[in-house]
């Protein structure tokens, strides 16, 4: 596969990936929701902590291509002190453009919509 | 962001290799005004006989270095046209004999394509299924002979896991039925012994650039005791007896020869250099738990070794290595993102068929290279794997 497809925001955002399976959350002030499967080629892991309605931390496991990590990564960047019933309004598919995402590539990123959209449900219920 | 100073290691040479120096100096010397530039086909001017005896002797070369007679060498751009010419140039010639083809499932796309087009002419295929090590047994080829049978088409090292088919069983059974044999030798010439005779082909395909000869310049043998008969899918000039017409690339055929020479001279010293590397890669690569080696542990090439990385998508684990020039699945299928169909095809599930990795050394990799792989590829995989932990499977 060639470095060309690859920009320069989608490596730094890869190789700046780090692991979160050291991190032991407090039970009851995270939220943890994931979506995909290795067998399908993408797997996301979300953990946030949730503190009066926002979001103050974002933590993240993921199994994916390159442009997949970029994105989670970006993500969990993106909804730090968000609104938790409303992590990511405009949506996934935005992020298409800044990372350069093949469109061949969408439903992939569509995996990460569908941790977020879980992560919002629960938090709209408190 | 790595930049173009940076170290890169070579571990591709299965894909291509670069030109060797001697190959490149004998080259050069056919190119300008002052060297060998003549069309080969001009007898009747010195610059043309100049070309002529300088193909000839290259000639004598490529059928030195796999036991064949120098009539019976074929010039072609490469393994992909001589695949091509001798499938579809065979089966075509001797389609008033029958119309069936055996090959198999892991062939290369050059081989199996020209299946494929013969499939659209009328012709009836099939397509052996090789053992989890990527054997295809001499029963199965026997097996699958019928009366209809012309042409037996199978590759002797498998390009993506190295495994070495028993091509002399294979000959000898095809040789008794009387249906031809053509055997796929691009990863083998320059790498293990090739004697045409012994094996008891009649067809076979040869590429310079797989060792150390420039790209663009192949061969394809041709028994001629008895003749076999080829039918020519390129016409224009009558070159090469009218099985393969257009004009002879001097250059490129001294290129293929010289490389044929060094390669006969130097082959198993290289062999034994390259085998030890090998062996201190895969002993490195020993510290990752959940590593998965493909193809068959005694029947393999001295330079190759394909492992499959559990938890690792491969995609991402090439993008994580860029100092690490290396293979997943086949070179000339590398444009698309499908799992390896020959790793599908030993039974690796799509996940870990895309998670494998080819390493192939040659006769420029050193010690200090395969170190830094092992370096960089059990970085890599671990930092990924301690992305995903706990990952669904």
């Amino acid at each position: 596969m060639s470095g060309q497809l690859y920009n320069g925001l989608v490596r730094d955002l890869f190789f700046g990936a780090q692991p979160s399976s050291s991190f032991e959350p407090a039970q009851d002030s995270w939220l943890t929701a994931e979506a995909g499967s290795i067998a399908r080629g993408t797997w996301v892991r979300l953990k946030l902590r949730i503190q009066g309605a926002r979001v103050t931390d974002a933590r993240f496991s993921v199994y994916g291509c390159p442009h997949t990590v970029a994105a989670v990564s970006w993500v969990a960047r993106q909804i730090v002190g968000r609104d938790a019933r409303a992590l990511l309004p405009e949506g996934v598919a935005k992020l298409c453009e800044p990372l350069e995402v093949p469109v061949e590539k969408l439903g992939r990123l569509l995996v990460i919509e569908d941790v977020v959209r879980v992560c919002e449900s629960p938090a709209s219920d408190v | 962001m790595r930049d173009s100073t940076e170290r890169v290691v070579y571990m591709d040479y299965a894909a291509t290799t670069p030109v060797d120096p001697r190959v490149a100096e004998a080259m050069a010397g056919c190119l300008t005004l002052d060297g060998t530039f003549g069309n080969a086909s001009s007898s009747g001017h010195v610059p043309g006989v100049a070309a002529r005896r300088r193909v000839e002797e290259a000639r004598e070369q490529v059928a030195q270095v796999i036991g064949a007679e120098p009539a019976e060498i074929i010039w072609t751009s490469g393994a992909t046209e001589s695949n091509n010419l001798a499938i579809l140039g065979a089966a075509r010639f001797h389609s008033d004999r029958g119309r069936h083809v055996v090959t198999a499932k892991t062939e290369h796309k050059a081989v199996l394509d020209p299946c494929r087009q013969l499939e659209k002419e009328g012709f009836s295929v099939t397509y052996l299924r090789p053992d989890r090590f990527g054997i295809v047994a001499p029963e199965q080829v026997v097996d699958a002979l019928t009366p209809d049978t012309v042409l037996v088409s199978l590759m002797h090292v498998n390009n993506e896991i190295g495994v070495v088919q028993d091509i002399e069983a294979i000959g000898r059974a095809c040789r008794e039925r009387e249906v031809l044999l053509h055997v796929d030798a691009a990863q083998s010439v320059g790498k293990i012994p090739v004697d045409v005779a012994a094996l008891q082909v009649d067809l076979l395909s040869l590429t310079a650039h797989k060792f150390y000869g420039p790209k663009g310049s192949g061969a394809l043998y041709v028994r001629r005791r008895p003749r076999i008969g080829l039918a020519p899918i390129m016409f224009g000039g009558g070159q090469e007896g009218g099985v393969r017409s257009g004009t002879l690339a001097t250059h490129q055929i001294v290129g293929l020869g010289a490389a044929c020479a060094i390669a006969r001279a130097e082959l198993a010293s290289d062999v034994h250099r390259i085998e030890i590397l090998r062996e201190r890669l895969l002993t490195g690569l020993s510290v990752l738990e959940h590593v998965h080696f493909n193809g068959h542990p005694q029947r393999r090439i001295a330079n190759l070794l394909n492992l499959s990385f559990e938890g690792v998508e491969g995609e991402s684990l090439i993008f994580g290595m860029p100092g690490l020039a290396v293979s997943t699945g086949s070179a000339c299928s590398s444009a698309t993102q499908e799992p390896s169909y020959v790793l599908r095809a030993l039974g690796r599930n799509d996940a870990l068929a895309q998670a494998s990795i080819r390493f192939s050394l040659g006769k420029f990799s050193s010690a200090d290279d395969v170190d830094f792989a092992v370096r960089v590829v059990t970085g890599e995989v671990q930092r990924l794997r301690a992305l995903s932990p706990g990952a669904d499977a």
